[in-house]
């Protein structure tokens, strides 16, 4: 009976920590001989020319932390540009065990925007923010299993 | 050419197509042409008896196929004229044939083919989103296509060099 009940809690521990947040800051930009694209954005790295139209995209700075229900928590990919968010998981089946997420993206201490979204994991969300000398700067969110 | 009223008279009587006055008048005058009625008629009975005798009528071949003709002939031209039908039978397999050329041709360009895309597990909605400052303007741009949902923020402050880091 102990056993069982060690083994549950134990699920139950694995599960709740295997969950993350990831974000990070991008510099996106066009140049004669890009580089490849950094290992976490393989995955959508192709969507992102398509979508953005930059060839080179660079990780400038990048922030994660474990994600449970009822979080508060601030990720901080880099000193000029970091989120404050709120998670709940959420109920709809169309999540897929993602998070309900109250973001407030912050330049600075400048709140930009302030959103509600329903993220499912592997399922990047995008803020495509100011342009800067470096490039234009998007900020990626990513819930992680 | 043309016959003269005298041979025309003469063949008629032979004939024996002239009335009983139009005879007599008739081989009164080949007397005074220096003709024998008697003897003309006997030469002229003989000659026919001699035709009837000699002249042989060739014999037509496949008489049942001529005379089917020749009744499909008169009845083709003796018949009313009858109106064509507008949609005959070639006209409606050319129109059939038409319909589905273009058929083809619309399903072919509107109807999206081939192996549809595999489902995708990418779900990430905005539900509401705001912007804190008027000069801020917020869109939420989803790509179904690329599965990439982007908040798109215009009217934001170009930044410097290495402000960014």
């Amino acid at each position: 009976m102990k056993l069982a009940a060690a083994l549950l809690l134990a699920l139950a521990l694995d599960a709740a920590a295997a969950d993350k947040i990831w974000s990070a800051v991008l510099l996106a930009t066009n140049v004669a001989n890009p580089k490849p694209a950094p290992t976490e954005l393989k995955p959508v790295a192709a969507r992102l020319q398509r979508v953005f139209g930059y060839n080179q995209f660079e990780i400038v700075g990048r922030a994660s932390a474990d994600l449970t229900d009822d979080a508060k928590l601030s990720l901080t990919p880099t000193k000029t540009f970091w989120l404050d968010l709120k998670a709940r998981r959420a109920s709809s089946p169309d999540a897929r065990g993602g998070y309900l997420l109250n973001l407030l993206l912050f330049q600075n201490d400048r709140p930009l925007v302030d959103t509600v979204a329903v993220i499912a994991p592997a399922s990047p969300l995008f803020f495509r923010g100011p342009m800067s000398a470096h490039g234009q700067v998007i900020v990626v969110l990513q819930v992680q299993q | 050419m043309k016959a003269s009223d005298f041979e025309a008279n003469f063949t008629a009587w032979i004939d024996g197509q002239l009335d009983l006055g139009r005879t007599a008048a008739f081989e009164q005058e080949m007397r005074a042409c220096g003709f024998d009625p008697a003897a003309e008629r006997a030469a002229a009975e003989q000659t026919r008896t001699l035709l009837d005798k000699y002249s042989a009528t060739p014999e037509l071949g496949h008489a049942e196929f001529f005379q089917h003709q020749l009744l499909h002939r008169i009845e083709r031209e003796t018949a009313p004229a009858v109106a064509r039908p507008r949609w005959t039978f070639p006209r409606l397999a050319w129109a059939g044939a038409f319909c589905l050329l273009v058929a083809g041709v619309l399903f072919r360009t509107l109807i999206p083919t081939g192996a549809e895309p595999p489902p995708s597990n990418y779900f990430a909605t905005i539900v509401d989103v705001r912007t804190y400052e008027p000069s801020i303007s917020v869109d939420t741009v989803y790509d179904p296509r690329n599965n990439v949902t982007v908040l798109w923020l215009d009217g934001l402050d170009y930044l410097p060099t290495d402000i960014v880091r």
